[in-house]
């Protein structure tokens, strides 16, 4: 069963994407609460995929982005954004995110996006 | 909408009591315009011309339209406009009224005259309510002076209608520097121009906000419960910063704040749209160009 890590500040946004994930059939899923916690819980847990929040207090999703492909060149980071926000979209390329991911969670967009990521 | 906003209005002119408010809105689910109070809306026949043929219904297994085209009353093509207005919401409003005994349509639109005149509506301003268009209403609560906030209370007031609660009731918007509040959650954008955007209330007030869009029962509104208005918020954030990239406007969106104890919302000026939110008043707050802070 593959691992999933899910990094974002908001307590209400991990519930509702944890609930997609398992109703997908993920249910082997980690929290963290910001990018520092989601670099911190990547090197301690070694998940096969990472959903990674971009509006983040301590360190951004960007931030962490770089930090665990800098440590881990094949991590598959998503990246979880409420926006249309060009230039992070723009820099989260650079440093190697995966796939993209609006919010509010869509489960079809969710499962088509982790399931192609790790099957 | 135009549904929430007249009935919450006869609820408080005293013409409606709560119980026949939320009766009202069960008899919305099924009722349509029947073709007599269509036909005195639009000044083809009087109410009293539109009872008597409804009378003689009861006696006479014929339709209204056929009926009336018997007796002189409406022509037959006149019928086939009418038929066209049978779900019209302003109508379909009226109908539920008459079906509950609460009043006819000539009472409602009495009633609506003084709605207009409260609110200082021109008659475009009041087609535009009738009209059931959120795009439309929005803006009717919005001050004249207040273009640049059209498109981002319109985004709010859609996003919280489709999230948390349909039948969502806006209320005149104003102006302030301050404005008390016991707790909240707001977001700041940075762009040209920066945006703040926040959701404010007292007591328990966002409670079905939060419960409602989080998915989850709060026993009261908690941090827990505030999250779930932030996540809210970020959402709207979102999708307004989406709007202004397709113009190449780029916004740096900060992580949501929000408190459980607060004494006020402030900083600069900001525009507040009052929200009756499942019978609860909540107050949408929303700042172009500066940043608001909980105080
Ligand atoms: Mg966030």
């Amino acid at each position: 069963m593959a691992k999933i890590l899910i990094v974002d500040d908001s307590r209400t946004s991990r519930r509702m994407l944890r609930a997609v994930l398992e109703e997908i059939g993920y249910t082997e899923i980690e929290e963290a609460v910001n990018g520092e916690d989601g670099f911190i819980k990547y090197k301690e847990i070694k998940p096969d995929l990472v959903t990674m929040d971009i509006t983040m207090p301590k360190l951004d999703g960007i931030e962490a982005l770089e930090l665990i492909k800098k440590y881990d060149a094949d991590a598959k980071v998503v990246m979880i954004s409420a926006a249309g926000q060009r230039e992070k979209m723009f820099k989260a390329i650079k440093y190697g995110a995966a796939e993209f991911i609006t919010k509010p969670y869509e489960k079809n967009e969710v499962e088509k996006i982790v399931k192609g990521l790790l099957d | 909408m135009i549904a929430n906003i007249v009935a919450n209005y006869l609820v408080n002119k005293g013409k409606i009591s709560v119980e026949q408010y939320s009766r009202l809105f069960d008899e919305l689910t099924r009722v349509r315009a029947k073709l007599g109070l269509i036909a005195v809306h639009e000044g083809f026949m009087t109410e009293y011309q539109a009872d008597s043929i409804n009378l003689l219904q009861s006696t006479i297994d014929m339709r209204f339209g056929d009926l009336a085209v018997e007796k002189g009353l409406l022509t037959a093509s006149q019928v086939q406009e009418l038929l066209k207005h049978q779900g019209d919401p302003y109508l379909s409003l009226a109908q539920a009224l008459e079906n509950m005994g609460i009043m006819k349509l000539t009472d409602l639109d009495l009633m609506m005259k003084k709605y207009q005149a409260e609110n200082e509506l021109s008659s475009s301003n009041l087609e535009a309510l009738k009209s059931d268009e959120i795009d439309r209403i929005v803006p009717l609560f919005l001050p004249p002076d207040a273009d640049d906030y059209v498109d981002v209370m319109l985004l709010a007031v859609k996003t919280i209608s489709r999230c948390v609660d349909g039948n969502i009731i806006p209320i005149k918007a104003y102006y302030t520097d301050r404005l008390e509040v016991q707790n909240g959650a707001l977001q700041f954008a940075d762009g040209n121009p920066c945006v703040t955007i926040a959701m404010c209330g007292d007591g328990n007030s966002l409670l079905k906000m939060a419960s409602t869009y989080g998915r989850e029962e709060f026993p009261c509104v908690n941090m827990d419960a505030l999250d779930a208005i932030a996540e809210l918020i970020n959402c709207i954030t979102g999708m307004y910063a989406t709007a202004l990239s397709a113009n190449r406007i780029d916004m740096e969106l900060y992580p949501p704040e929000f408190d459980d104890s607060v004494e006020s919302i402030g900083g600069a000026e900001m525009l507040v749209l009052p929200l009756v939110v499942g019978s609860k008043s909540v107050n949408l707050c929303v700042c172009l160009g500066e940043r608001l802070e909980f105080e």
